[in-house]
């Protein structure tokens, strides 16, 4: 144990992080991310230089987290943690995202709201001392938005649940130890109703995983393949058919992070590149394009700060933070737009020994999949209309209806059921790229 | 609004509130509109006796907390008037008075600041608008000699519902300096058009200087500061002017939003089109965006080393977002919005009118890229909006 790191007594709040700081600094290298761009910097940067990336340095980074006393510092001692009040977390999650680093606290809250003892005994403190890693197995090739009409499915044999379908866009699941797995356990009731939430072992056969390559070349991703795999009944997360609640809880808490931030030091660098550009033809043009992006990103902060506070005083239900998703996917979107037609020709071509210039050009691909991530902007215009401004919810055809309903043809044949008949996946790796085989 | 409010500052919008909805509050914009004759003074020594004259003192004068304090109760009282569109020009009155309180000469103070907070006269901030609205060096020149000055120039849009008995306008000297001024309504060579504008809820006018004899206790004390003072003014107008924008906006969202589900169109509401429901949404993020820039232009506006990037940024911003907003609105209630009879025009005007005054966009851009040079220049990160 070095001498920043936290040791046996209770430090006040401000001692906390400046001791929290002094062993970051020296324990962390520092992010690369914001470098990349046209003054240099790996475009690749953003994949893979954040500490914690590969999966060797994320367990190494939090064992030595834990060994300092910095892992679940709100966490009960019961699991492995600190069992400090909940506002030195905050200060934790504020302190490490200054160095891109992601404290792993949203599983650990849902365990702690739903998980049996046997659960939270054995998997808190592995969690905490990066012995074990998970992922989270909810979206599926069939269907995003309509995350409840999914189609992997798992049966009670035994005290034992056999597994089989399809995730996808699993984050890091190449890595992870298991996956909080929603399923269908039963499909005979309501499709929100027959829904549990499984912690499904991902290092044993019958699980194979591979990773989405992304329209920008680079695999954050994967999809999981579930082939009868065999889970102990002990697994279940909460309630039998009580998984749509636990599911719930872990998006909650993931819808303020949720979707990404993207390059926030975009505007910085279009101001810089419209100084250089002075005297060009459509000088006045450019530098409008620096100044709106600048700000966006003004915008979207005092925003994102605007509808937490109202949210954490109750002035406003948390339904809002879609506002937050909305708006950063904006910026994102806008931002790197304007960064294309501001760069010209210098970031769409570049020279082998210049890699760097493909900063914007990559930044421009991948704010694309803003709107789409962790709820499309159509799903969160919906919360936002609905929810909040109270306007009609949209007509549906599942209502009332058994799952099994909607996906199996009537006897009579007479009308195709809302999801089709077909159970196979009309997205499969085979057949995704043009009938071309990856 | 989007600011956090203290519990004076609800005690004062709940003050307001009451006292712009005391009569038929759209009816007052409307009687405006149809262009009857009202000075709005009655309503301003109202005003004067609730204090809100004299709360504005300390928006310039670099005491930072009371300006902060200040610049909030402004924006409490802003914003309800404009929810209703009042035509009173609060900002340019109340710009004024803290300019002469806090920078006139001792003579001037003692004559005026009594006065004014009391409602008894009425002075007018104006902005330095120049003729072709592209740069912030005013338009009016200022020749010094012994007992004075001469003043020559065009003062282009100035708020005009009070004919007010002062006009405060920013001048540049012999030296290139800028330097501000009290002008009197009354003085030889002061000659004064009523204009027609967009906005019909309001009164603006054109004031020609033709050597206008300007005394020595007439020019404001701002020493070699005046340029300064003038950025902190033109901050606060344009945070202000956000506030009225935003509140405006949002009660023509609000009725909107009332409004719509009553509408029936092929046996559903309105409001239950997907189509619909997504702009709203989208209305929606963008007005609450506006608050928040607005609220962080407010706070800072009066702060120390404050170059105006808040308040330019809230303008550039909110300023199109409410046009479209209330154009939206104007959409969705179909052929009855573009009725004379239906009020939404009167905010449209209004909404649209201010995105051109107190700067109009052009302006606003361009200083707010000065600013981001300056501060890039100092190598400091301007990326992710933290300073």
């Amino acid at each position: 144990m070095t001498s920043e790191s936290l040791g046996g007594s209770v430090p006040s709040e401000a001692e906390f992080r400046q001791r929290l700081r002094a062993w970051l600094a020296t324990n962390i290298k520092r992010r690369t991310v914001s470098s990349t761009g046209l003054e240099g910097g790996d475009p690749l940067a953003k994949t893979r230089e954040s500490p914690g990336e590969s999966d060797d340095e994320y367990r190494r980074l939090q064992r030595s987290l834990f060994d300092a006393g910095f892992a679940g510092v709100e966490v009960s001692e019961t699991y492995g943690g600190r069992g400090l009040p909940q506002g030195y977390r905050k200060i934790m999650e504020e302190e490490m995202s200054r160095h891109g680093v992601k404290v792993p606290s949203v599983f650990i809250d849902v365990l702690l709201k739903w998980g049996s003892e046997y659960l939270k005994t054995t998997h808190i403190p592995r969690i905490l001392s990066g012995e074990e890693r998970w992922t989270l197995l909810l979206s599926e090739p069939t269907g995003g938005s309509d995350l409840a009409a999914l189609r992997t499915k798992a049966k009670l044999i035994d005290e034992q649940f056999i597994v089989s379908g399809h995730k996808a866009w699993n984050s890091r699941a190449q890595f992870a130890d298991y996956g909080f797995c929603l399923l269908r356990t039963d499909p005979t009731v309501e499709k929100h109703a027959g829904l549990s939430v499984l912690l499904v072992p991902l290092k044993v056969p019958g699980v194979t995983i591979r990773p989405i390559k992304q329209i920008t070349g680079v695999s954050e991703f994967c999809e999981v393949f579930l082939d009868d795999v065999p889970v102990p009944a002990s697994n279940l997360i909460g309630e039998l058919n009580n998984g749509w609640a636990v599911a719930k809880t872990q998006m909650d808490l993931e819808l303020s992070t949720a979707g990404g931030r993207g390059r926030i030091d975009l505007p910085g660098e279009m101001v810089r590149l419209a100084e250089q550009r002075k005297g060009d033809l459509d000088e006045t043009r450019l530098e409008g394009l620096a100044v709106d992006a600048f700000i966006r990103s003004e915008v979207e902060r005092c925003l994102v700060a605007r509808v937490q506070a109202r949210v954490s005083l109750g002035e406003t239900p948390r339904y809002a933070l879609a506002l937050c998703k909305l708006i950063k996917s904006w910026r994102c979107m806008t931002n790197a737009e304007a960064a294309m037609d501001l760069g010209g020709r210098d970031v769409v071509a570049w020279l082998p020994s210049e890699p760097q210039a493909a900063g914007w050009a990559i930044e421009y691909l991948d704010s694309r999949g803003r709107s789409i991530g962790a709820g499309t902007r159509e799903m969160q215009l919906n919360t936002v209309a609905e929810r909040i401004l109270g306007l009609p919810r949209e007509s549906r055809l599942d209502v009332g209806k058994a799952f099994q309903q909607l996906t199996e043809e009537p006897a009579d044949g007479s009308k195709q059921p809302p999801y089709g008949t077909s159970l196979s996946i009309p997205w499969t790796v085979e057949t995704r790229v043009l009938g071309r085989k990856v | 609004m989007g600011l956090v409010l203290n519990q004076e500052q609800q005690i004062l919008r709940d003050t307001a509130r009451r006292f712009v909805a005391a009569g038929a509050p759209l009816d007052r914009a409307r009687t405006i509109a149809d262009g009857v004759e009202n000075s709005g003074r009655e309503r301003l020594a109202h005003m004067a006796k609730m204090g809100w004259l004299e709360m504005a003192m300390p928006l310039l004068g670099g005491d930072r907390k009371a300006a902060r304090e200040a610049s909030i109760n402004m924006a409490v009282v802003c914003a309800e008037m404009a929810r209703y569109l009042q035509a009173e020009p609060i900002v340019a009155v109340s710009l004024a008075i803290s300019a002469i309180a806090n920078y006139g000469t001792e003579s001037l103070r003692e004559k005026l600041t009594p006065r004014l907070i009391n409602g008894d006269e009425v002075a007018i901030w104006c902005f330095p608008e120049v003729e072709n609205n592209s740069a912030s060096d005013p338009s009016v020149i200022l020749t010094r000699d012994k007992t004075g000055a001469t003043l020559n120039g065009t003062l282009y849009l100035v708020d005009f519902l009070m004919q007010g008995d002062y006009y405060i306008a920013t001048a540049i000297d012999d030296e290139k300096k800028k330097v501000q001024v009290v002008i009197r309504a009354s003085d030889r060579g002061v000659s004064i058009e009523a204009l027609e504008t967009l906005d019909i809820t309001r009164r603006y006018a054109r004031i020609h200087l033709y050597e206008v004899r300007v005394p020595q206790e007439c020019i404001l004390r701002t020493g070699g500061t005046a340029a300064t003072v003038m950025d902190e003014e033109i901050a606060i107008a344009t945070a202000l002017q956000c506030v009225e924008m935003v509140a405006a906006t949002s009660e023509i969202f609000a009725s909107t939003l009332r409004y719509l589900p009553m509408r029936k169109t092929f046996g559903r509401s309105v409001s239950s089109y997907q189509a619909i429901k997504h702009r709203l949404a989208n209305c929606y993020m963008h007005l609450e965006a506006a608050k928040a820039v607005t609220a962080n232009a407010v706070e800072s506006a009066t702060q120390e080393n404050e170059t105006g990037i808040a308040a330019y940024t809230a303008k550039i911003y909110a300023s199109p977002r409410c046009s479209e907003i209330v154009e939206e609105c104007l959409q969705f209630h179909g052929a009855i919005g573009f009725t004379w009879e239906h009020d939404i025009h009167l905010y449209l005007r209004r909404i649209r009118m201010n995105a051109s005054t107190y700067g109009d966009l052009a302006w606003q851009r361009r200083a707010l890229l000065a600013q981001l040079r300056l501060r890039n220049g100092s190598a400091e990160m301007i990326g992710d909006g933290r300073r």
